[in-house]
């Protein structure tokens, strides 16, 4: 067995590092969610108060509802616009192409409070202002490029003769995207669908902008508890989405296997 | 003069609708950019007649194959099917079987769906599903394999189920591209035996896309040739390796010796091929060619006597083995002719092995020696 290198020792401990830097505020929210004493470390006890004070909230379970809805309009959305945007992209060669993809990226260059503040100010001229629509636009842009950028990687590991044997035994065009396409690229889509959801879950900018009233998102109604009341029950509230989310990912990773998708 | 074709050039003019043939290929093109992947492709393939297209890699087999099937447009021609033109019909409605070269199995549908697909889509009831299932299955051997997922299979599995695939629908005409040369030799060899006796058994017509020599010459009834785009002949493959029409055709078609040299009438149906030494060799007059013109002498290494002692006759070369090398069954003998040229001979049948630097004399008789115009191609 030879020892491990100086640049191996130094690789391993910048690791470790840059794990505990991630997981060390997620853990911090999780003990204050626990302990009695409210914000006073270390605890001295274990609670699930804070817990059910979250969950009896009848503002927070009503912006987890908002969130929840948003979400998955959002991401249903934005996978039915970049799906066919992914097949154009792929399959043709047009002049213009590089712009079009340019332009439908865009939303990843310019910062979400800007492109916020910017549709909110849009709206407004156009005479709507805030509202459902105006939100349910904004978070469906915002996620677009995400899906387009796992569609469009989906799409190019798809091999068209797949498609082509469809049609050649009598299957039409919208029958092989059906029966083929969608199903080859199942888990592309699914993890496509994923990301969108928890980007649009977890989108704070657009939402302080074009929400209307009573239509606030959790994020949002999160950030204005925590402005006038100082507990623990947000940190249990933010513990309880941090397990959701990761109960999240166990699921999509069972089922389209996360890690495969993310790694090709 | 660029080309010229054993035959299907009489007619090319002519769109022949009442003709019998399954497919007719008329005049057809692929342009990608300036670059003319098929150029003026022309060839039929009559009821129940295996006929492939043989050629080096890139020489759009493929894409004349994909033309037919619909996958990819033409740029010109015509192409009909049982005299149904179908030249700008979507795939689906064209009623084509097709063997995909990477059999493209759908990944998600196991090999019972996979075949069943095409027959839910003609909306045929159950029990005939059911049955032609099970009938395409045991035709190719895979009975047994119903509920298997494609990635589970072999190759060569996944072969059949694609033969299968095609088979359950009882398509018109079965087009296959290159459908044995992801597998193995051994299996390869077995592959293409089964594949032609299911073809015949079956009387399927079918157009079989191949680079590999001796899969085109062993399995068809026709072959036709390709080079750079462009037919170079059509004919049985007896015929091609017999009557070579160019020297491309000569040269993948077996090994062949060329000798330059001009045409000399001699009568009584023989040509003589005066070459730069003076000597002129004796061949049977199989195509015309000009007197005084340029042309080529074909030598098969497997045709030609080679031996220590000095021969006589009108068509005897004389010179010395550079290399000679033992195969088991065959001996190949490469021999500097006294004129410079380069002349190889095999043997199958020797008692004697000639060393490599002894004087040797070779001789092939009229009859096994062909006469090609020279042509300026290469
Ligand atoms: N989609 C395409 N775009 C550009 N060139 C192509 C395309 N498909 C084929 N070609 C070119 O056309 C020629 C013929 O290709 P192909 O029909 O696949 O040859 P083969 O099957 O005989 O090997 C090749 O030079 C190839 O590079
Ligand atoms: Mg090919």
């Amino acid at each position: 067995m030879t020892r491990p290198d100086l640049g191996t020792i130094a690789l391993r401990f910048f690791t470790l590092l840059m794990m505990a830097f991630l997981i060390f505020p997620i853990a911090v929210t999780l003990v204050v969610a626990v302990n009695p004493r409210e914000f006073i470390l270390p605890p001295n006890g274990f609670t699930l108060d804070w817990f059910k004070a979250a969950w009896s909230s009848k503002t927070f379970l009503r912006g987890m509802g908002v969130s929840l809805v948003l979400g998955l309009v959002a991401a249903t959305l934005a996978n039915a616009l970049a799906l066919p945007a992914a097949m154009a992209l792929v399959r043709n060669d047009f002049r213009g192409k590089g712009a079009v993809n340019l332009v439908l990226m865009s939303p990843l260059l310019i910062p979400t409070t800007i492109f916020s503040l910017a549709l909110y100010i849009w709206f407004v001229r156009v005479g709507y202002g805030s509202g459902l629509v105006p939100l349910l636009v904004g978070h469906t842009i915002h996620v677009m490029p995400y899906a387009l950028r796992i569609l469009t990687a989906s799409l190019h590991n798809l091999d068209p003769s797949y498609e082509e044997a469809a049609r050649n035994v009598g299957a039409g065009r919208t029958r092989t995207l059906f029966s083929i396409t969608l199903p080859v690229i199942r888990t592309g889509l699914i993890s496509s669908f994923a990301l969108c959801f928890i980007l649009s879950w977890n989108d704070f900018p657009i939402s302080v902008f074009l929400a209307p009233p009573g239509w606030t998102p959790l994020p949002v109604e999160l950030f204005s508890y925590i402005k006038f009341q100082y507990d623990a029950v947000a940190a249990a509230l933010a513990g309880s989405l941090i397990l959701l989310s990761a109960l999240a990912m166990v699921i999509i990773d069972r089922l389209a296997g996360l890690r495969r998708v993310l790694r090709s | 003069m660029t080309r010229r074709a054993g035959d299907g050039r009489k007619n090319q003019d002519e769109m022949q609708p009442m003709s019998d043939d399954a497919i007719q290929v008329r005049r057809v093109m692929k342009s990608y950019g300036t670059m003319l992947a098929v150029d003026d492709v022309s060839f039929n393939v009559a009821e129940g007649e295996f006929v492939s297209l043989l050629g080096p890699s890139g020489c759009g087999k493929t894409t004349t194959l994909r033309m037919i099937a619909g996958f990819t447009d033409t740029s010109g021609g015509a192409i009909r099917v049982h005299g149904r033109e179908v030249t700008h019909l979507p795939p689906e409605k064209r009623d084509l079987g097709f063997v995909f070269q990477n059999y493209a199995l759908w990944p998600h549908m196991t090999v019972a769906e996979n075949v069943a697909f095409g027959l839910k889509l003609r909306r045929k009831p159950r029990d005939v599903i059911r049955n032609k299932i099970e009938e395409a299955l045991s035709v190719t051997g895979l009975s047994g394999y119903e509920d298997r997922l494609p990635r589970q299979l072999s190759g060569g599995q996944q072969q059949r189920v694609a033969l299968a695939r095609a088979l359950a629908l009882e398509p018109q005409v079965l087009l296959m591209d290159e459908p044995l040369s992801n597998l193995d030799r051994a299996l390869r060899v077995v592959m293409r035996r089964e594949l032609k006796e299911l073809q015949a058994r079956m009387k399927m017509t079918t157009l079989y896309v191949t680079h590999d020599q001796e899969e085109a010459l062993s399995m068809s009834n026709r072959v036709v040739i390709m080079n750079g785009g462009r037919v170079e002949q059509i004919a049985a493959p007896y015929e091609l390796y017999e009557n070579p029409a160019t020297r491309f055709v000569a040269d993948f078609v077996g090994i062949t010796n060329f000798l330059e040299g001009t045409a000399s009438d001699m009568g009584g149906g023989m040509v003589g091929v005066r070459l730069p030494s003076g000597q002129v060799l004796h061949a049977q007059a199989r195509v015309p060619v000009a007197q005084g013109g340029a042309v080529r002498a074909l030598i098969r290494p497997e045709r030609v006597t080679i031996s220590p002692a000095e021969l006589s006759g009108p068509n005897v070369l004389a010179g010395r083995v550079e290399l000679s090398e033992y195969f088991g069954a065959v001996l190949r003998y490469t021999v500097r002719l006294d004129s410079g040229e380069i002349l190889r001979a095999e043997v199958h049948n020797f008692d004697e092995f000639i060393a490599g630097g002894s004087r040797v004399w070779i001789c092939t008789l009229p009859e096994h020696l062909r006469v090609i115009p020279h042509d300026p191609r290469g």
